[in-house]
């Protein structure tokens, strides 16, 4: 009996005594939160690897493919694309209808910016919270400024992204609280860029060209990365002045050395002498089974393909292109030449995992989005844009040595359309040749996708933006469809 | 069923001691063991030809392995699931003074559930022997106090008041694991090397609740009757602004036949209540961190894969542990709070002749205010929707009970029939941004929420008929083309006509009508018992009438037709060879027909978001027979036993339905009928009862 009444009153003490407000404040155990996080270097360093993840998977949207979609599949590289979606994006045919809730689709994923929103406000984060890290958590100022440097790269390089592929888009550089935000319209692209711009500026005077840790090398930004993209920013944007004094001080910096063209397949694996900005993905659990290697190559290449090529390389591009066969470009980076179907074996990085009437294809090759020969040839654009022809061979001559190529023989009056060739060939399937295409259309009117995908009227009126999905403007009323798409979807 | 099994068994024990007059402990304790297995399990089905929308037909070469495989039987597949579960509760109650106890309680509810699961490399997706280990675990308990005071006044004034303390504690802890390249003899996760063929994770999430409430309740001499009932809660999901809600209600009711005027009439109304009711009640929906934003870390990228080849959790980039908030799910809300549902209802019961017919009678307006859903939000965040407190509900309607004995109390042969009948209306009353029109579903299955109409209302294409030449298509009159179907391919004889809603000669998803909705107007049952000595019968009917369904399973039968090699695809899939009449799919010019042509194009004549797929979900079903059978008490006594009876009982009857789909009943909330799930089962019980 006694015990009893010790125990009721027990049960009663407890709950009482508990009842006190904390009983009902539960935090999570098994996760983190803005409030538990943002507290030491490491957790700024998860934050802003943060950032790069959301960036590989927005290039690698589309079934692993983004990048090579956008910046490849609709040039002259290649004359046929076997693949859903690819085929119409090949043809540059952008307008095709996909239902508006069908967001597997490949064309509604290319046509869709929300995971770059997703990378940016996570850029925006690391702005707003890194700072707030007390300077005695970190290793040194150096590598708080690396870190909060990064973030700045990162978010400049998301918008200078999409501004290339739709010209204005929406401008948010601030982390908003969700049920605050409002639909926002689209921005002026020359307003995204001067923001980018604005941005690339504070990360080159916050990153340092060395990298504390060397496995960061070119797959994380450092100073160099940051010029990389302010040098591409103002080749896009017609600035070649600048465009030329921000490629000097890469090279000048003597940071980078040109891989040896008989062993340039070495590029793409990633992190080489000569990548200035890449994409990892080639780490021991951070491969792909079928992105860009399953589209373009095949047996013996790649083993578990034995039919030809799912995109078809445009055979008169490479004659053209590789006007001289000995070209240590084509000869190392190119196989099967001499039959119908030739292909690009630059993401030829494979190792196979075999299981009981299984063998799964593992492909690990960085994407490489800025690297030596990129910036030297970009260079001699600028350089050859602003009619300083000498210097601009020279620049362009420097790349074709280590091709084991002579001097450019061509005339000062194609020297421009020359370096774009020379981009051509040395960056082919890289993702570069799609924008190469539109600046040299701008500068010179030359057109070089093929006439089926653009042509001359058609650039003229601005089809090298591609269209938004109509899913997006369905969500935001505020959205205007790209000028050329607006009378087709 | 081969290859699925379960095995359930529940011992349970009550204990209750009175050590001293004012001390009563009672204790219940009620223990679950359950085993299953659950068939082949193979989620990528890599191995398994079989879903309800593409069935193989006789053609499609199933051998021994394969056969094992399918049926679960394989012998190298373990699958252990077992759930063992403890609920009790025990309560002690102490009498401080006559009309005045305290009392307390505690239960508690533990579920442990673990599946260890084999998969042998003829099965697995990656060519190797795979294990899986789950451990589901959840504990909750919940503590009561109460003080009770009652007191009845000569008079004929009665009060009773009750203040009531209560807490709740909810934890949950999920641990699951998976290996692949597990020796042949190693069935569960172990013997693997840390690194990619090796996962683990253990995830533990915790809950609680406060509550206070108070209640008065009053009556004079059962005549008038008042109750007042206050209560709060504050629930841990919610940040501490918005943890609390209170829940005010009050209630009155008038027993009118107890009042002297009354007497006269007692032969014919012997009973007779009004009742009306207004309170507000509370749910407290989300997750249970519904008020922080998660941070996950998720490397992966579309196709990537860990290094042994295969999908998984990928969490590093370059290998640096990365982190950022969940963008993938609706982003956390700080204000998320209590769901509150205001109700109102007012009603009467009456009993006639001697309470040998009664009645009972209720009209209710019930809201559900601030539930929450989830809502897009601007793509610009980063996040795609965030769920909040956002939709108003309305539900009204009435409900009659009527009861009858429909021969006199003093005859052998008794009938009483239970009638029972409600129609409800259901409307949303509040959306969130300017009250716009929000969608549901992909857009196949698309439906909708606006303000005025029912929840889940089906958005369809209108389809009268199929087109029986390709003169019957209208012809847009600016580009000479016949009705186009997303601007691309012109529909022809022997596609569906849908309706072209807004007259552009192009049919696309603004096209689409409301079409129905799953709601059902009216529902009820009528349950008529007769007993003659011994004999009882029991017959229970219920219906449902003004609810539509989406007939997924018809869908999914025609969603293999049409391919340009029907050669091919009739192997491994035979839906349309089923049991379809030939004569009424159209098959050339000028046929009248009832489905489109077999054959496919590019209008995608069997999308499921037509009106032919959506049917009147109105049933009438004999929900079951109950015959019993008690022998005599004279001769039951002879034998020592107090009570044996004998019984029989036949479920699920018969069911009437203009429905096609195989059971009208097995529809889920948002009114789709995949004919997926097992039909509500025909069952036979035969047993008899013993008491000593």
């Amino acid at each position: 009996m006694k015990k009893l009444t010790i125990y009721i009153c027990c049960a009663i003490g407890i709950s009482m005594a508990t009842s006190c407000k904390k009983f009902l404040d539960e935090e999570p155990i098994s996760v983190s939160t803005d409030l538990t996080f943002w507290k030491k270097e490491s957790d700024a360093d998860k934050a802003v690897a943060g950032g790069y993840a959301l960036l590989r998977k927005t290039l690698n949207k589309a079934d692993g493919l983004g990048f090579y979609a956008y910046g490849d599949l609709p040039t002259d590289e290649f004359s046929a694309a076997t693949a859903n979606r690819f085929s119409e994006i090949n043809r540059m045919d952008l307008s095709i209808p996909v239902g508006s809730a069908e967001t597997g689709d490949r064309m509604m994923q290319m046509r869709r910016y929300d995971t770059f929103y997703s990378a940016i406000d996570q850029a925006n984060r690391c702005i707003k919270f890194i700072p707030t890290i007390g300077d005695d958590k970190f290793a040194s100022t150096t590598s708080k400024n690396n870190l909060l440097g990064e973030a700045y790269f990162l978010r400049a390089f998301n918008y200078f992204y999409m501004t290339r592929i739709w010209g204005d888009v929406p401008l948010v550089v601030e982390s908003v609280n969700v049920l605050d935000a409002v639909d926002i319209p689209r921005t002026k692209a020359a307003e995204v860029l001067a923001q980018c711009i604005s941005d690339v500026n504070t990360a080159i005077n916050l990153l340092s060209w060395d990298y504390a840790n060397t496995s960061n090398r070119a797959v994380r930004a450092n100073k160099g990365a940051a010029l990389a993209l302010l040098a591409h920013i103002y080749a896009w944007q017609g600035d070649y002045q600048n465009c030329s004094l921000t490629a000097d001080k890469i090279l000048s910096q003597n940071f980078y050395q040109y891989v040896d063209r008989d062993n340039y397949l070495n590029i793409f694996k990633g992190k080489s002498s000569e990548g200035i900005f890449e994409i990892a993905q080639s780490d021991e659990n951070e491969g792909n089974s079928f992105n860009i290697a399953y589209y373009t190559l095949k047996s013996p290449y790649l083993t578990t393909n034995t039919g030809t090529a799912i995109f078809t390389l445009n055979s008169n591009t490479l004659t053209t292109l590789f006007d001289t066969p000995t070209d240590k470009r084509f000869t190392t980076a190119f196989a099967l030449t001499n039959s119908t179907d030739p292909i690009c074996i630059k993401y030829s990085n494979i190792t196979y995992v075999n299981g009981q009437n299984v063998v799964n294809a593992i492909s690990r090759n960085n994407i490489i989005i800025f690297r030596l020969a990129d910036i030297a040839l970009l260079k001699a654009e600028a350089l050859a844009a602003l009619n300083q022809f000498d210097q601009a061979r020279t620049a362009l001559n420097e790349v074709r040595a280590t091709a084991g190529l002579g001097a450019w023989a061509g005339t000062n009056a194609n020297l421009f359309e020359g370096i774009i060739d020379e981009r051509g060939r040395e960056l082919f399937l890289e993702g570069h040749r799609y924008y190469d295409l539109v600046r040299l259309g701008k500068k010179t009117g030359i057109m070089k996708f093929g006439a089926e995908k653009m042509n001359k009227s058609d650039f003229d009126a601005g089809k090298y933006y591609w269209p938004l999905d109509p899913a997006l403007m369905n969500i935001n009323k505020k959205l205007t469809q790209t000028p050329f798409w607006s009378s087709k979807m | 069923m081969k290859g699925y099994d379960i095995t359930r068994i529940t011992p349970s024990l009550f204990f209750q001691v009175n050590p001293t007059k004012k001390l009563l402990v009672q204790t219940n304790l009620f223990v679950g063991l359950t085993k299953a297995k659950h068939g082949l399990g193979d989620p990528d089905r890599t191995k398994y030809p079989f879903t309800t929308w593409g069935f193989p037909s006789s053609f499609w070469n199933i051998g021994t392995t394969e056969q094992e495989l399918y049926s679960g039987r394989y012998d190298e597949l373990r699958d252990d699931d077992k759930t063992t579960s403890l609920n009790g509760n025990t309560m002690a109650q102490y009498t401080i003074l006559p009309g005045l106890n305290l009392k307390s309680t505690i239960s508690y509810n533990i579920t442990n559930n673990t599946r260890s699961y084999f998969k042998p490399s003829v099965l697995s997706g990656s060519g190797q022997n795979e294990a899986t280990g789950y451990i589901y675990q959840t504990n909750r308990w919940e503590l009561e106090n109460t003080l009770n005071y009652t007191k009845s006044l000569k008079s004929g004034h009665n009060f009773n008041v009750v203040l009531l303390q209560g807490m709740e504690k909810n934890i949950l802890n999920n641990t699951y694991s998976s290996s692949i390249g597990n020796d042949d003899a190693v069935k569960t996760v172990t013997g693997i090397a840390s690194g990619p063929n090796l996962f683990v994770s253990n995830d533990i999430q915790e809950r609680s609740r406060l509550s206070w409430m108070g209640s008065f309740v009053y009556d004079y001499k059962g005549k008038y009757l008042l109750q007042a009932v206050y209560r709060t809660d504050g629930s841990s999901r919610y940040s501490a602004d918005s943890r609390w809600g209170s829940f005010p209600s009050v209630s009155l009711g008038w027993n009118a036949s107890e009042e002297s005027f009354f007497t006269p009439v007692k032969n014919v109304v012997s009973y007779l209540k009004f009742r009306a009711s207004y309170g507000i009640t509370g749910n407290d929906p989300g997750a249970y961190y519904a008020q922080y934003q998660s941070l996950i870390a998720n490397a992966n990228y579309p196709t990537s894969v860990l290094g042994n080849g295969q999908n998984g959790s990928q969490t590093t980039y370059n290998g640096t542990q990365v982190l950022y908030p969940d963008y993938y799910n609706a982003a956390s809300s700080t204000s998320i709070s209590w769901e509150r549902s205001p109700q109102f209802n007012a009603g009467l019961d009456l009993g006639l002749l001697k309470d040998r017919i009664t009645l009972t009678a209720d009209y209710y307006v019930r809201d559900s205010k601030s539930k929450v859903f989830q809502v897009g939000v601007p793509l610009t965040t980063g996040y795609s929707q965030t769920s909040n407190n956002y939709v108003d509900l309305r539900n009204t309607g009435i409900e009659f009970t009527l009861t009858t004995r429909n021969l006199a109390p003093t005859s052998k042969f008794q009938w009483t029939t239970n009638f029972n009948i409600a129609y409800n209306d259901n409307y949303i009353t509040k959306l969130p941004n300017g009250g716009r029109d929000f969608t549901f579903g992909p857009p196949w299955l698309q439906q909708t929420l606006s303000v005025g109409e029912p929840l889940f209302t089906f958005k369809v294409w209108e389809v009268n008929k199929i087109y029986a030449t390709d003169a019957d298509v209208p012809i847009d009159p600016k580009t000479g083309k016949r009705i186009t179907n997303f601007g691309g391919a012109q529909y022809a004889a022997g596609d569906p006509a849908r309706m072209d809603q807004n007259g552009d000669y192009n049919i696309d998803y603004n096209d689409y009508v409301s079409y129905g909705n799953p709601n059902p107007d009216i529902t009820g049952g009528m349950l008529n018992s007769f007993s003659y000595k011994g004999f009882s019968l029991d017959v229970l009917l219920t219906f449902v009438s003004g609810r539509s369904l989406r007939n997924g399973y018809l869908s999914d039968k025609f969603q293999d037709a049409g391919t340009s090699d029907p050669y091919f695809l009739w192997g491994p899939r035979s839906g349309p060879a089923s049991n379809f009449n030939v004569a009424d799919f159209w098959s050339k010019p000028g046929d009248i027909a009832k489905y489109p042509g077999l054959i496919t194009n590019n209008v995608d004549k069997w999308h499921i978001g037509q009106s032919t797929y959506i049917e009147d979900a109105s049933f009438l079903r004999i929900k079951n027979i109950r015959l019993g059978y008690m022998l005599p008490q004279k001769f039951t006594k002879k034998i020592g036993l107090s009570m044996v009876r004998f019984y029989g009982v036949m479920d699920n009857v018969k069911v009437w339905s203009r429905s096609t789909v195989p059971d009208p009943e097995a529809v889920d909330v948002t009114g789709y009928s995949g004919g997926n799930d097992y039909p509500i089962p025909k069952k036979y019980t035969f047993g008899f009862d013993l008491t000593f």
